[in-house]
């Protein structure tokens, strides 16, 4: 009925479990969970290497989104637990920069059968593994572009085409702030009119 | 049963101007507003963050949009309906300001006299030079950020905010504008002095885009106004007439407990939107009104009609500055085919589209791409697209009446019967043609062009303001003709539509009637 990637992860990465969010009450992680979180949203500035660079910088703003995310229904606690768990289960099978590669760069959430039953008879179901990807790294990742990862990307690139020279470019999210009042807001149309 | 002085139906853009302006003149003023939608609280951290890291983005009132099968509009010959309600307006605590995008655009002095100058459709019983004083007071009032030195219309004031500034990505346009001798604006949107540029308008962080939420509950929780009053999730289900000449009151619905109320009040403003103000007057039948108030001339829900949008694509092969649109809104447009000499043929209103060329990099990120790959997948090919509304003209036979069943919140649904006339394809055709040769002069390989059904978003004509009780709903001063005590104040009573968004024509006409009401007040007092 499912089609399961089953060639990463193992026991824990591969149990099968319904789609939507792992129900848990809302609560506060404790501080080594917190850190284990933050090692996982590190990894996402290492692996867009420039992008790392923003990471130390976003530690407040990125707190405040774990905590408005557990702090209230519906709670992403078990969602975060659930993902330090995945990440050190790949971690023992593959090593830590394998795992984290094999996460980032190979592995798609399995398209299931089930999303093709019309009927809705039958709930959806994908696997622990889909679940760390889909609520905490694509949205880690989404967090990390918008607090100022995307300022490595567009701008002005040399030939080879790495970007030399952003300025004044602005992005879904981006809290300029006042602290940067004079930067533009965005990159503005310099021609006569 | 205590009565109110003013009782207010819906809690949207033209309610919270009138509220704030009665409350202002006179802070005991016993006012009551009644919203049928819930309230959804604005400026909210979480739902902020669901809205920008969770896969769609959810925005948080989405869903108090209509649903499809809410749609009882009449099907055009592809199967499709004629008229598209989804997603148009939100039925919340300060209305459909909660998601708009706003562009608050004045009309033009030739818009007020659409019949004079082509034979077609009607005049407004006011003037431009009329509601000029009270665009200025709406401009300031929503902070709208534009240039008065385009001078696309006379004005008495300059815009309260500077516009903001064309983006890089607006270039290519521009040029192509010049070359064709069209004059490129800047678009004139309501954001307060503190924006900061999230581009995540449709639910900002900070409260920086106008909203009428905002507003009104700066009005709660003022301790002057003691007997300023909302409440939400209340459905007025029928207006009732104390005679042929006066309103009494309301009866309604609190749609959770199922509770019905009557409420009763000196003067009774409705201003619940194109859809659910002549709706609710075509419900409320009596001896003296059989086919509802303000309805003996079988004119209520007629001359529905709204702008179409008209689109073309167009493919660069590569975009070598790396360039996206910056902002969640539009900078760039152009009025000059919403220009008197355009009237006849349906005036354009030219803008580029908020979105192109439109560079995801998360998602990029998330579909496992490297840096280097999305770099070159950035510099690739890309889209621009050129977006219009087209005014179109209220017909006689395009109306809007009170569909079969209700609605989640317990309205009634919404019926539509509306064709578009051989004319108005004609004319967007010719559009079309217009804003192609626009993408080819950028250098761009038309790669779409599109007429958009039309939209429930910008619906105006359902309850005509006119001179006459045989020619419309209400009078001059959006009171109901022949009714001393019910005004009506929505897109609803603009006697023609315009190429632009009318939501700051709306406010402006909510100025003027604040105003109005307020003289009579003062007149009553002495």
């Amino acid at each position: 009925m499912v089609q399961i990637n089953s060639t990463i992860g193992g026991e824990i990465s591969q149990t099968l479990v319904t789609a939507e969010l792992i129900f848990s009450e809302p609560c506060t992680l404790p501080e080594s969970q917190i850190e284990k979180l933050w090692q996982i949203f590190s990894q996402i500035g290492e692996h867009w290497k420039d992008v790392y660079n923003e990471s130390k910088n976003l530690k407040s703003a990125w707190l405040e989104m774990i905590k408005a995310k557990t702090s209230q229904q519906p709670s992403y606690s078990a969602e975060y637990i659930n993902a330090v768990l995945v990440i050190e289960e790949l971690t023992q099978l593959y090593g830590e920069q394998q795992a984290y590669k094999t996460l980032f760069f190979s592995y798609k959430i399995p398209q299931s059968q089930a999303e093709n039953n019309t009927e809705k008879t039958q709930p959806i179901l994908t696997t622990l593994l889909a679940h760390a990807k889909y609520y905490v790294i694509d949205e880690f990742i989404r967090m990390q572009v918008l607090s100022g990862g995307f300022k490595h990307f567009g701008g002005q690139s040399n030939a080879s085409g790495e970007v030399i020279k952003v300025k004044g470019v602005n992005y879904k999210g981006f809290v300029k702030g006042s602290r940067y009042r004079n930067e533009n807001l965005a990159r503005t149309f310099e021609g006569k009119t | 049963m205590e009565e109110h002085d003013y009782i207010i139906v819906g809690s949207g853009a033209a309610a919270t101007v009138l509220a704030k302006r009665i409350l202002e003149k006179n802070p005991l003023t016993k006012l009551l507003m009644l919203e049928a939608g819930d309230l959804i609280p604005a400026k909210e951290r979480r739902q902020w963050w669901n809205y920008t890291t969770c896969a769609g983005g959810p925005l948080p009132y989405q869903y108090t949009y209509d649903k499809k099968s809410d749609n009882q509009s009449t099907i055009g010959k592809d199967g499709q309906p004629t008229w598209t309600t989804s997603g148009g307006r939100v039925k919340a605590f300060g209305g459909s300001t909660m998601h708009w995008g706003g562009w608050a655009l004045r009309f033009k002095p030739e818009d007020f006299q659409l019949f004079t100058n082509t034979g077609q459709g009607a005049d407004w019983p006011i003037d431009y030079h009329e509601l000029e004083p009270y665009y200025a007071q709406a401009e300031q009032y929503m902070s709208v950020c534009g240039d008065e030195t385009e001078n696309w219309q006379p004005r008495s004031t300059p815009y309260s905010v500077p516009p903001f500034q064309w983006t890089a990505a607006d270039g290519e346009m521009i040029k192509a504008f010049h070359a064709l001798d069209i004059q490129p604006g800047k678009m004139p949107v309501a954001r307060y002095r503190k924006c900061m540029t999230t581009g995540t308008c449709k639910y900002c962080p900070y409260g920086a885009r106008f909203s009428a939420q905002y507003v009104l509950q700066d009005l709660l929780e003022n301790p002057d106004f003691i007997n300023f009053n909302v409440l939400t999730q209340s459905v007025v289900t029928k207006i009732i007439a104390a005679s042929k000449t006066k309103i009494s009151g309301v009866d309604y619905i609190n749609n959770q407990t199922n509770q019905a109320f009557s409420v009763t009040a000196k003067k009774i403003i409705l201003c619940a939107g194109a859809y659910e103000i002549p709706k609710l007057l075509m419900a409320s039948t009596s001896k003296n009104w059989p086919r509802g108030i303000g309805n003996d001339h079988d004119l209520v829900g007629r001359y529905i009609v709204t702008h179409s949008m008209l689109e073309v694509t167009g493919k660069a092969k590569s975009n070598p500055h790396g360039l996206w649109q910056e902002y969640d809104f539009p900078t760039l447009m152009s009025r000059t085919y919403d220009s008197p000499e355009q009237q006849k043929n349906g005036k354009l209103f030219l803008f580029k589209d908020r979105s192109r060329p439109k560079i995801d990099i998360a998602q990029l990120m998330i579909d496992g791409m490297s840096k280097i790959e999305i770099n070159k997948k950035i510099r690739g090919a890309c889209e621009f697209k050129l977006q219009a509304f087209m005014e179109e003209v209220g017909q006689y036979e395009s109306r809007l009446s009170i569909g079969e069943g209700k609605d989640r919140f317990g309205l009634p649904l919404t019926k539509i019967t509306y064709q578009k006339t051989e004319e108005d394809d004609k004319r967007a055709d010719t559009h079309l043609a217009l804003m192609k040769k626009i993408i080819e002069e950028m250098g761009l390989e038309v790669i779409k062009t599109f007429k958009q059904t039309p939209r429930g978003d910008h619906t105006t004509g359902t309850c005509r303001m006119s001179a006459t009780a045989e020619t419309g709903v209400t009078d001059a001063n959006l009171k109901v003709h022949n009714v001393d005590n019910l005004y009506i104040c929505s897109n609803g009573v603009f006697s023609s539509n315009s190429a632009v968004n009318p939501t700051l024509t709306l406010t402006a006409l909510a100025h003027r009637l604040a105003e109005h009401l307020n003289q009579q007040d003062e007149v009553t007092h002495a």
